[in-house]
């Protein structure tokens, strides 16, 4: 038996595809992530967020192994050996899965060891790191089981693009246009990461999605064994599987957003594990103070040094914010209080600048500094986005349509503001900014 | 014997089975056309899935059931190949034109496949442009459009518009020389 697996391990079609896995983890967004802000929870969940790139090829690759028999014509000449039909398939899909295992653990130990190096906040997160073996495991179990019941030389190509697009689709439950359902997909994030330094890890999600793949590995067990002639207990375990995969698809869809906006399922639930953890703010700045939470106080000069270079035409004018928080909120949340405090999500810092965030980050906050007290960015009128443009752009960006959609007349407007003398346009913001945030000024 | 050779050819590359497949792929790029709007990773992966799709379903059915027999038996395949892949992209073009999707992606995807179809077989005619949307919607996730991520470019991009279009030529020269490994 032992050597019935060395042979399909040497005869795999996984090896085919492991430079390609290879460049694939060398080119995923991860390898930037790296240089960033080390939190061990947002490294656990680029290391389980691989398996949108490493699922699909396990699949094909378990596919076309699948049907090699079949291809090379040797249906019969393998049925005269002596192990049983079953037992030669489920060694063959236990070859392939040791690839797809192999092809997610080698470079992910490598990440956790450059990580220990690095973390300045929590500690690895188990769940989401094992969610995403058992996610690879039952991507080439299922790809197997496909090849398994529809050879042809159509099956590993769609069999993996196939996943690909049910794998993206559930993602896609985060933007709020798929059903709660397509949460259990692996590369759905398992942990609220906005929220993973100012909530205990909330787990419900993870524990699901490890659920849902184990009952799809089961199910594709099942069919290859069911497919191999055993019939009644290939049926049996892939039942088990389905059943396991239906109520993990229940319980999900009976879950709700919670405060850290993290899934919570009623069924599953703690409700002592949602208290905020305690931490001490660190501060920094010149014209706002700008406080961070401490898993980010390695780039708070950074984050400072942006913020105030967007609020420094408004230095001196009414009403102006005295401090910007970090806290456990989304861009489209952001807002300045009553008691003139700005909160802002925790941005994520590549190098010197605000990384991919930097628009929507520059965005939100600089409506926020010309918004009445509690008005999101979705509510600001035209004088408010032109003077918002106005401020980013002598930042040295430009605004994005997410937040800032404008028009002609927004941006003739803004580029007024900036042709003033530095003297006629902060007479200009300190005369009109209350009218401004009040929604009453016409465009500067 | 034109006419019953085409079809006995297009029986043997299962050239319906193909079509049906192209239209059930143009019919999901129809269903996630809101899902798939957008600049996030997510959306591009939903916008270009069914494009490699189509592009595998093209290639793939390259693949004979006779192998060196057939190579060896007659010098019309290069032709017939030829036909059958601007046939089947023309109609995918038709279909994935109804759902709103870009041509210029549609004819870079399928050039893709079809060169990796050449160059690794039809079994393995996915794995490169799988590995190429995934690597632009990494790009796409970074917020950067690196040259060569042309699906990541505007509408109306001259340069990804030539990149799209000289992927399909050469797709489609490789494919009809050497047809699918």
């Amino acid at each position: 038996m032992t050597r019935l697996l060395r042979i399909e391990l040497r005869r795999n079609a996984s090896l085919v595809l492991l430079p390609v896995i290879a460049v694939l983890w060398l080119i995923w967004p991860i390898g930037p992530h790296l240089t960033q802000i080390a939190l061990w929870g947002s490294r656990s969940m680029d290391i389980q967020g691989t398996v949108i790139a490493l699922g699909p090829f396990a699949a094909g690759a378990g596919a076309w192994t699948a049907y090699r028999e079949h291809r090379h014509g040797a249906c019969d000449l393998l049925a005269t050996t002596p192990r049983a039909a079953a037992t030669r398939g489920l060694t063959t899909l236990a070859a392939s899965a040791v690839w797809a295992a192999l092809g997610y653990v080698a470079p992910a130990v490598v990440i956790l060891v450059i990580t220990s190096q690095q973390a300045t906040w929590g500690h690895p997160l188990v769940l989401p790191l094992l969610d995403g073996l058992l996610a690879v495991t039952a991507s080439s179990a299922l790809g197997f089981a496909c090849g398994r019941l529809v050879p042809g030389r159509f099956t590993a190509p769609l069999v993996a693009v196939g996943l690909l697009g049910l794998l993206t689709l559930g993602a896609e439950a985060k933007t709020g246009h798929v059903a709660f359902v397509g949460a259990l997909s692996p590369a759905y994030p398992s942990v609220s990461l906005d929220a993973s330094v100012f909530f205990p890890v909330q787990p419900d999600l993870a524990v699901l999605q490890c659920a849902g793949a184990i009952g799809v590995t089961g199910a594709a067990l099942g069919a290859t064994v069911w497919h191999a002639g055993a019939r009644r207990i290939g049926l049996a375990v892939a039942t088990t599987g389905v059943v396991l995969v239906g109520a993990a698809a229940v319980l999900v869809s009976s879950g709700h957003r919670g405060a850290d906006n993290a899934i919570m399922v009623p069924a599953l639930d703690s409700v002592g594990v949602r208290q905020p953890l305690p931490y001490t703010p660190v501060c920094g700045g010149t014209l706002l103070r700008v406080c961070v939470h401490p898993a980010y106080e390695v780039k708070l000069a950074v984050l400072a040094s942006a913020l105030n270079r967007l609020a420094a035409p408004l230095a001196d004018t009414p009403g102006l914010p005295h401090e910007i928080d970090e806290g456990p909120i989304y861009l489209s949340q952001v807002t300045t209080t009553h008691s003139g405090v700005l909160e802002i999500p925790p941005v994520f810092i590549q190098g010197d600048t605000l990384g991919p965030e930097s628009t929507p980050v520059n965005d939100t906050t600089a409506l926020a500094f010309v918004d009445a007290p509690g008005e999101g960015p979705a509510q600001a009128d035209d004088a408010q986005r032109a003077v918002a443009l106005y401020l980013i752009q002598q930042a040295g960006a430009d605004a994005g349509p997410e937040f800032i959609p404008t028009s002609p007349a927004i941006r003739a407007a803004a580029a007024r503001l900036a042709a003033r003398s530095p003297a006629a346009r902060h007479t200009w913001l300190a005369t009109h900014i209350v009218a401004v945030r009040a929604g009453t000024a016409d465009l500067p | 014997m034109t006419i019953r050779l085409i079809g006995l050819y297009t029986r043997s590359r299962r050239v319906d089975w193909c079509l049906a497949v192209i239209a059930v792929t143009a019919g999901l790029r129809w269903m996630v056309r809101t899902q798939g709007t957008g600049p996030d990773a997510f959306a591009i992966l939903l916008r270009l899935v069914p494009l490699i799709a189509a592009g595998v379903v093209v290639t793939a059915g390259l693949a004979g059931p006779f192998g060196l027999v057939e190579r060896s038996a007659s010098t019309w395949l290069p032709w017939l190949r030829c036909g059958q892949v601007l046939a089947t992209t023309l109609v995918a073009s038709g279909a994935f034109a109804l759902s709103g999707t870009s041509m210029r992606d549609l004819a870079g995807f399928i050039g893709l496949t079809l060169l990796t179809g050449a160059a690794l077989g039809p079994a393995r005619c996915w794995t490169v442009p799988l590995g190429y949307a995934l690597a632009c919607a990494g790009e796409a996730y970074l917020d950067e459009q690196p040259w060569w991520a042309w699906p990541l470019r505007a509408a109306g991009d001259t340069g990804a518009l030539a990149m799209g279009m000289a992927l399909l030529v050469a797709g489609v020269v490789a494919a009809s020389a050497t047809g699918t490994r």
